[in-house]
């Protein structure tokens, strides 16, 4: 999960609470991501949230890649969101070595709203490897939130699911500053990188509003996540010192704010034995990402 | 699309129930979409270990990360440095002892990518599985939905993962306030066991 992708959410539950809902400037002013360009799109379905790659359950023939994009989309928003058509999503598998990669499983979509289709790519060989690629045949087409097998076996899906992270965000901004988005003007603004790592940034942006208390301490000497029983210390020969760590209640952000929040989740189920089938290594090494037609 | 809030919020609010009611739809075969397309696409994010990147990388440089391979090492790619830079700050070496846990964790995290054993089908996916030889739950390694990654990470930033593995020397550094986050999934975001896996959204 991109940290600071969170603060978007954070920032839609403010303006709802603060009642000024529509006074609020779309996209540009809540979409605060983990770098400049993907904070400007208009559509967040460049960013990627995470990966995961697991056995089917119940089936050990196949294997799952997920990956979840367009984050913290709010409770009961879900299927008001929607793929950016101008992407090109990959899950990259290189097969024994780590680089590069020899093999590609791609997604792209055509329409826009519910009506929404997107096609599979692959599995197959690349037609380049690095940074610029193009789509290799296709697969078969499906809809915008509807499982589907395909011909050849393989599972798809492609719509909004809860988003399965969780993390005390607020614990971490407590004592890691620099990655809250509102403590930046741009991508090459330092921030409080300048700082030191410890540096505190949920006195910062939307943060500053549902920070409980006892994570604001600015330049916390004694960082601390939360939840600790009574009488924990940090240990006798922590580089930080011997402190007591926090007994507050920890907060799961993804669930905990708002009703939860959501994101668009790509699910490919595939046969094993397309994943291995023609190459030398049942060992393979497995990346994601989002690549653009007009490059930004 | 657009991110308004206001469309957002109103069709959320007004037809958030009922589209969600189609998320039940079985599965069908449809048909085969033969267009070709034919322009280059350029990347523009990256993803695969979790939080790597939040912890270790200084903001300025993730759109760096982002667009480069997750193999491309320095100087092209910042990142196996600054997990290397970021981990000794707070847990600096110690020469005596022969600890160098930001070199060590450098070379465990990148390249970028997850390590998956396909050999093992029927063992449990688990993130850093493979490299630790099943130590954080499975030997398929990737990543499973219900993987504590948070606490996986922490414990081996600030906690004693590295030495109990024996990749590092005791250096008695380890930070208990720091090295896990007391959390654990919500039942809202569990697994399914029925395809496509992820909890219905919220």
């Amino acid at each position: 999960m991109t940290i600071p992708r969170i603060l978007r959410a954070l920032t839609l539950v403010t303006v709802v609470a603060a009642g000024v809902l529509y006074t609020v400037h779309p996209a540009r002013s809540s979409d605060h991501q983990d770098t400049y360009n993907l904070a400007h799109r208009a559509n967040t379905s460049a960013d990627i949230t995470d990966v995961f790659v697991f056995p089917a359950p119940g089936n050990p023939n196949d294997v799952v890649f997920v990956m979840n994009v367009s984050p913290l989309i709010p409770a009961g928003m879900g299927t008001s969101s929607f793929f950016d058509p101008s992407l090109m999503w990959q899950f990259k598998i290189a097969h024994g070595a780590t680089q590069p990669e020899d093999q590609v499983i791609q997604l792209g979509v055509s329409g826009t709203g519910a009506s929404q289709q997107i096609t599979l790519y692959g599995p197959a060989r690349p037609n380049e490897v690095g940074t610029t690629n193009t789509f290799v045949p296709a697969t078969g087409s499906f809809a915008y939130n509807t499982p589907a097998t395909l011909s050849n076996g393989i599972k798809v899906f492609a719509g909004p699911r809860a988003d399965p992270f969780y993390i005390d965000l607020f614990a971490l901004f407590s004592f890691i500053g620099d990655r809250n988005f509102a403590t930046h003007n741009s991508q090459t603004d330092p921030g409080p990188e300048t700082g030191g790592p410890l540096f505190n940034g949920d006195s910062v942006g939307p943060p500053g509003a549902f920070a409980p208390g006892y994570d604001k301490s600015a330049n916390p000497a004694h960082p601390t996540f939360n939840g600790f029983a009574a009488g924990t210390m940090s240990g006798a020969t922590s580089p930080l010192g011997n402190y007591a760590c926090s007994t507050n209640p920890p907060t799961n952000t993804l669930t905990d704010l708002g009703g939860g929040f959501n994101v668009l989740a790509f699910v490919v189920e595939v046969p094993r034995s397309m994943l291995t089938t023609g190459y030398g290594s049942s060992t393979i090494h497995v990346w994601a990402t989002a690549n653009s037609s007009t490059g930004s | 699309m657009t991110r308004s809030f206001l469309g957002l919020v109103a069709l959320g609010g007004a037809l958030g129930l009922g589209l969600a009611a189609c998320n039940g739809g079985g599965t069908t075969s449809p048909p085969i979409n033969t267009g070709t397309k034919i322009p280059s696409y350029v990347q523009i994010e990256l993803l695969a270990r979790p939080a790597v990147k939040e912890v270790f990388e200084n903001f300025t440089d993730h759109a760096t990360t982002n667009a480069v391979e997750p193999y491309a090492g320095s100087p092209a790619d910042p990142l196996q440095a600054e997990i290397a830079s970021t981990e000794n700050a707070l847990r600096p070496p110690n020469a005596a002892l022969g600890t160098n846990y930001g070199n060590a964790l450098a070379s465990i995290l990148y390249p970028n990518e997850y390590a998956v054993d396909l050999s093992n089908m029927t063992d449990k996916a688990s993130y850093l599985g493979v490299e630790t030889g099943g130590a954080t739950g499975g030997k398929f390694g990737g990543r499973d939905l219900a993987d504590d990654v948070v606490g996986i990470s922490l414990g081996a930033l600030f906690g004693g993962t590295l030495p109990a593995l024996g990749v590092q020397p005791e250096d008695h550094e380890e930070n208990g306030c720091i090295a896990t986050e007391n959390l654990a999934q919500n039942a809202s975001q569990a697994k399914s066991t029925t395809f496509p896996y992820l909890a219905s959204p919220h």
